[in-house]
């Protein structure tokens, strides 16, 4: 399959590109080029202007000055629909995907196959979806499943259906995998290979460096709203990319693990907990000052387990001790006030509440401790956010400021200190570094080490396994919704990690799926 | 599965069905070809406003004019339809076409004026309610025979009034809930933002689901005249919140992007019919309001009890 084209040039070539958002300078005279039939990453940390620019192309925003070529012609995209019909299809970081409709009318949006009377087909959507599927290998994927009934990876494939749907000339991926699997994206960047050549470009977001360079053809490196270089992706070092990425030379090096002291009290045990959707006999325990990994691969129970341990599900069967004495984890306000505190996977919706000020969303979990006779003392209040943010170096303007404004890594923040806020003992983080920029997830890794070593516990679920490896004291593999191993010591390399998780035999190196 | 999508219908023919077994009960003369046309025709005119209502609500909006524009479409049909089949005919397609002008209306500004669908459309409530009492200041007017009775006649056990219901809802909504406008209607109910990213028209979208609400409610208002054969510019007034009362009981969700035509119109019969059934129960006119809100209360929690048994708290807390 190709295309008629205008000329040889780049497909997409944009020229200083300026665009600001009240006094902040997002992007600044940003150049960036992509050609005909390529895979090119946009690499950035929070903030460089990555998201801006990928707006400008899918038509939500218009750029303050600069000039767009796309095609050989010089362009404004108006609209998403207007971009749209000029070719560029763009999955976004907020998924824009509708709770109540079937996967194959999530997909169809806006250009659904219609019968001769103009209705929507149902059965040539069905179709055209499975075939789509087909391309991707994905088996699994009802059509007509209702989108609510969905995984956040399941609702990420859809995502990229979404726009593959509208046989796009460029794709635009803005952090379009964070919640896939490794299968998944290998499979995805398969089809990704197919459809360049054939011509179609696509650009690339992503926070997980493994990822893009195995796949890219090329990456441009962005940083204060300009474009610092593009180079191709073999001849490139990751301390390279990183250095243009930050300006400096970071070492990625995992803070120093606190040695665990030999008489640590048990926090808290879990024996034979069954339930939710797929638990099945899960024992574990965990000590205060140690971090434990829960491993394997996605979807296996991981996000389960941690929505049991703060109460989320009813119906459990088992044991669990918190602090050596039998306690009932029934309800979220239950589990809160025992000491438990989760960092949730969703942070948008689960872990903030987005229209309201970073100051209101520190101290919802606690504001009856800033209270006098039933009311709440601001003066109080203020102060210990205050504290806070100095603490876990929140970057905000200040703190009446929504929590929407603030970038992902600084809204991550602002969900755990809510939750140091409550004094909890045992930490639960749900893939806490997801969609975070590499500065700001060193200073994560920091913070979780240091709860360990203030003596809390702390569970850690990640989908990245150098994450386990370099964070953890223990590392539990679960499978299908079990316990099937517990790596300690010398034992928590990615490797073994990734070994365990695939099921393959003590320190084999991990088969690597065919892309 | 896309069949989950009707069970929100379910609790409404549940209802339904228990409403009428009792009532049956209590009257056994309701199983005749007279009870089922009073039966069709008690509940009509609030399925047609639930309809309007139902539309508007899927875009995540609510619609206080409802009400006010079946009392207008009543007062315009009951003073200037006349008694020549031609003029009822024109007067009828008059009148659904100021119910397409009122919905455009409230479309236009919720969609450009940037006002929340509440507002916009109780502002609109009192300037409908105003024109239908220009139109006709003193209930009254004139209704040929032969139009009432296609309306509320009835053939054997099959009443008129649910072939017009049918007509509706498979010749109008069923087609535009199945085009590429009903799928945009429930995405923009569902996630504004989103669907203004998937290349969607949201203020189009918005205006024509107001549109498509204003003729629902204005052949409400032209059932309502066949029924009361004559025009009354207060006479709309209840169905405002009864067809918000029966899109809620009839398992739309407030916010948006949720709901199904069968629920609200089977549960704008329940309501309408369990005037009558508290009557035959003996149960004083005085205390008639009391119960009916009891009973719509208990009906719903009861109906929302099966989700609590989900397991995840936080399904729970986002449906």
């Amino acid at each position: 399959m190709t295309r008629d084209t205008n000329g040889t040039g780049p497909l997409l070539d944009a020229r200083a590109i300026t665009k600001s958002f009240g006094g902040v300078q997002a992007l600044n005279a940003a150049d960036f080029a992509c050609d005909r039939g390529e895979i090119h990453a946009l690499l950035g940390a929070n903030g460089a202007g990555k998201s801006t620019l990928v707006k400008i192309f899918s038509g939500v925003m218009a750029p303050d000055s600069g000039t767009i070529t796309f095609d050989g012609q010089e362009v404004t995209f108006t609209s998403p629909a207007d971009a749209g019909a000029k070719g560029v299809a763009t999955v976004f970081q907020e998924l824009s995907l509708f709770a109540h409709l079937t996967v194959a009318e999530n997909i169809f949006i806006g250009h659904e196959p219609l019968t001769r009377l103009g209705q929507v087909s149902g059965r040539r959507m069905r179709a055209t979806a499975r075939a789509l599927f087909d391309r991707l290998g994905i088996d699994h994927l009802n059509p007509d499943a209702l989108l609510s009934d969905l995984s956040l990876a399941d609702r990420q494939l859809v995502e990229i259906f979404k726009a593959l749907s509208r046989d796009p000339r460029l794709l635009i991926l803005d952090e379009g995998t964070s919640a896939l699997g490794r299968t998944e994206v290998e499979r995805l960047f398969a089809l990704l290979r197919k459809l360049k050549s054939g011509g179609t470009s696509v650009v690339f977001i992503s926070h997980r460096m493994a990822e893009i360079r195995e796949f890219v053809d090329r990456m441009s490196v962005f940083r204060n709203g300009a474009l610092v270089g593009t180079v191709a992706a073999a001849n490139c070092s990751d301390e390279e990319i990183v250095e243009m990425m930050l300006g400096q030379r970071v070492d990625k090096s995992f803070p120093e693990r606190s040695p665990l002291p030999a008489a640590a009290p048990m926090l808290l045990e879990v024996e034979g907990m069954s339930g939710g959707s797929r638990l099945r006999d899960i024992s574990l325990q965990l000590r205060g000052g140690e971090v434990l990994g829960i491993a394997g691969l996605e979807g296996q129970g991981q996000g389960e387990l941690l929505l049991a341990l703060f109460g989320a599900y009813r119906r459990l069967s088992g044991r669990v001790m918190l602090h050596g004495k039998p306690a009932k984890l029934s309800k979220p306000w239950i589990a809160k006030r025992a000491g438990i505190a989760l960092i949730p996977e969703d942070r948008k919706t689960e872990g903030l509440v987005l229209p309201m000020s970073v100051r209101e969303n520190i101290s919802m979990a606690t504001l009856p401790a800033y209270g006098r006779f039933g009311f709440v003392s601001l003066k109080r209040e203020r102060r210990f956010v205050a504290q806070m943010i100095e603490r876990l170096e929140i970057k905000v303007g200040s703190m009446e400021q929504p929590a929407r404004a603030l970038s992902g890594g600084n809204q991550q923040k602002l969900v755990l200190a809510k939750w140091l806020a409550t004094g909890a003992e045992v930490f639960l983080f749900y893939d806490p570094t997801r969609g975070i920029d590499v500065g700001t997830k060193r200073a994560f890794y920091e913070l979780i080490a240091g709860l360990a070593r203030e003596g809390r516990g702390v569970i850690v679920y990640t989908t990245e396994t150098s994450e386990l490896a370099g964070l953890c004291h223990r590392v539990l593999v679960m499978d299908d919704g079990r316990m099937v191993r517990s790596l300690e010591g010398d034992e928590i390399t990615e490797p073994k990690i990734l070994a365990a998780s695939f099921g393959l035999g003590d320190g084999a190196k991990p088969e690597k799926v065919p892309a | 599965m896309i069949f989950r999508r009707y069970n929100t219908s379910v609790l409404a023919v549940v209802a339904l069905g228990l409403l009428l077994i009792y009532y049956y009960i209590r009257q056994p003369l309701i199983l005749s070809p007279f009870g089922a046309k009073i039966l069709a025709n008690q509940g009509t005119t609030l399925a047609l406003a639930a309809l309007a209502q139902l539309v508007v609500v899927l875009t995540g909006g609510v619609d206080l004019s409802v009400g006010a524009v079946v009392s207008l479409s009543n007062c315009i049909a009951a003073t200037y339809m006349g008694s020549h089949p031609a003029s009822v005919i024109a007067v009828c397609v008059l009148t659904l076409a100021v119910g397409a002008g009122a919905g455009l209306l409230n479309g236009v500004l919720v969609a450009y004026g940037r006002i929340q669908p509440i507002i916009v459309t109780l502002a609109t409530l009192y300037i409908f309610s105003g024109l239908a009492l220009m139109v006709r200041p003193q209930p009254g007017g004139l209704v040929p025979p032969f139009y009432a009775n296609a309306l509320t006649g009835g053939w054997g056990y099959l009443p008129y009034a649910l072939v017009a219901l049918f007509v509706v809802l498979f010749a109008v909504w069923t087609p535009l809930m199945r085009s590429r406008l009903g799928t945009a209607i429930r995405a923009v109910g569902d996630n504004p933002g989103g669907a203004h990213m998937s290349g969607i028209n949201v203020p189009r979208t918005l205006i024509l689901a107001y549109v498509m609400g204003g003729v629902f409610a204005a052949a409400a208002g032209l059932y309502l005249t066949a029924q009361t054969t004559s025009g009354d510019a207060a006479i709309g007034t209840s169905y405002t919140l009864n067809s918000v009362a029966a899109v809620v009981f009839g398992g739309a969700l407030l916010g948006g992007g949720r709901g199904v035509a069968p629920g609200p119109v089977i549960a704008a019969y329940f309501l309408s019919i369990i005037i009558s059934v508290l009557f035959a129960a003996g149960i004083s006119p005085f205390y008639q309001s009391v119960f009916q809100g009891g009973i719509l209360m208990v009906v719903l929690v009861f109906g929302n009890l099966w989700t609590l048994r989900t397991r995840n708290w936080l399904t729970i807390l986002k449906n």
